[in-house]
């Protein structure tokens, strides 16, 4: 989460990737649980 | 910030019900009068597995100097009050500890640890890494059922002993508004407009940092819970909606409308630089918690320090939402030193009295930019600006915060 912020603040025009990396970290760590 | 359902009340509704008088208190002296179970042989084990019994270790991450020496101050006061019990803290830099807790929890932790209630503690309340401390709770007074619900993991049981909290919003310096005749805006048209004015004016509108990496999760909590509401914000938080939906885009092109009037360069930048740079009028605004420009400002300059909330994007949700964490204290189920039931019974003993309203005052009489918890502190000693209605009134929500659901750097977030 924290790195795929900074990304977005040094270039906030790849929300797409963002928004997809995000929910992909997500899905991992709720799987892990 | 967790998954207890504690409704919309914003903040504790022991600090809501604006107590000025502060009650004498009975503590202390009969708690802990039962706790010596063990053979007097093991307490002569000094610091042997178990520890000697009265000796407490305390994993802190509050290594700014402020709450460094309050805490400190907070932990003399509870030793002279304890029969021979020691607080021995080990403090580690605020970020690594953050980014190391998991493995800290798993590893060899001290007995009681520094950390944050709701959903940052139920994940570890959840993994089995902390000590329940429900018959703690059933004589803990001055806390109310928002802070007891923070308290608790998602089995019913509590495991924090709630110390103060922070809301966050808009800072300022009162005089730069006062001398350029900015007014603080209500609505996110309103916050563009100023910023624009700002630029204008030579400012950079918005001090900006995230090299700590939490920094800017205030602003993304905000951005959602005035777009889309508190209940989607703790619902993104839970996991339950995913990332990809449409409404969490138009947060981040909210925010990307906003960042043409951040300082710019903000992940090589602290939030102790941010505030500085709030501190020496080179930025007009900043979000941050309390603590944060507090720490930053010279004393003579703290009461020019103002805030206002985080402006309306969807009249909907107007400002209902208000970012507030909550910190406290924990006992780590991995601790070797917990095992001796003594030593157990002494950092429950700690516990009772640092959920006291006079150990909270000790505290924030250190460190006066955090709001206490307990309706036993005394808060007549509060600046007007701390006893405003969107910070204390009843029926504000406090906010699951993205950071707050990151236990470590690389985790994302979850309720």
């Amino acid at each position: 989460m924290i790195p795929a912020i900074q990304k977005f603040i040094s270039n906030p025009n790849d929300v797409d990737g963002l928004v997809n990396d995000i929910e992909r970290q997500k899905k991992t760590i709720f799987a892990a649980d | 910030m967790t998954q207890s359902d504690y409704g919309r009340s914003g903040v504790p509704g022991s600090v809501a019900g604006h107590r000025m008088s502060r009650r004498s208190l009975l503590r202390g002296a009969a708690v802990g009068a039962g706790a010596v179970t063990l053979p007097a042989l093991l307490t002569a084990c000094g610091s042997g597995p178990g520890g000697d019994g009265k000796t407490i270790t305390m994993g802190s991450n509050s290594s700014d100097p402020i709450p460094k020496k309050a805490f400190a101050e907070a932990f003399a006061a509870y030793e002279a009050q304890s029969d021979g019990r020691k607080v021995k803290v080990n403090t580690v830099d605020h970020n690594t500890f953050q980014e190391n807790i998991n493995r800290y929890l798993q590893g060899k932790p001290d007995d009681v640890f520094m950390w944050f209630a709701g959903n940052r503690m139920q994940f570890f309340a959840k993994k089995g890494l902390l000590h329940e401390i429900s018959d703690n709770w059933q004589d803990y007074k001055g806390f109310s059922a928002a802070l007891k619900a923070q308290s608790t993991g998602a089995d019913g049981k509590q495991y924090l002993t709630p110390y103060y909290y922070y809301p966050w919003a808009v800072f300022h310096r009162k005089s730069l508004f006062a001398d350029r005749g900015y007014q603080a805006p209500k609505t996110l048209d309103e916050y563009v407009a100023l910023a624009k004015q700002m630029q204008k004016d030579k400012l950079d509108p918005i001090a900006f940092c995230d090299k700590d990496g939490w920094p800017a999760m205030g602003t993304f909590d905000y951005i959602d819970m005035r777009t889309n509401g508190y209940e989607f914000h703790k619902s993104l938080m839970a996991g339950e909606v995913a990332w990809t939906d449409k409404r969490v885009r138009e947060v981040f092109d909210t925010w990307r409308r906003l960042l043409p009037y951040c300082q710019q360069g903000a992940n090589g930048r602290t939030w102790q630089e941010a505030a500085n740079s709030l501190q020496k009028r080179e930025a007009g605004m900043a979000v941050f918690g309390l603590p944060h420009p507090g720490a930053q400002f010279p004393k003579d300059e703290q009461s020019d320090i103002d805030f206002f909330p985080f402006p309306v994007i969807n009249p909907e949700h107007g400002q209902d939402a208000v970012e507030a964490p909550i910190d406290g204290f924990l006992l780590a189920k991995k601790s070797k030193n917990l095992k001796n039931k003594k030593t157990l019974e002494s950092a429950k003993d700690l516990l009772k009295w640092l959920a006291t309203g006079k150990a909270e005052d000790i505290y924030l009489k250190s460190d006066p930019n955090n709001i206490a918890v307990s309706d036993q502190a005394d808060i007549s000693a509060y600046s007007p600006s701390r006893r405003r209605p969107w910070i204390w009134s009843p029926g504000r929500s406090r906010s699951p915060s993205s950071w707050t659901a990151t236990p470590g750097r690389t985790s994302p977030p979850r309720s």
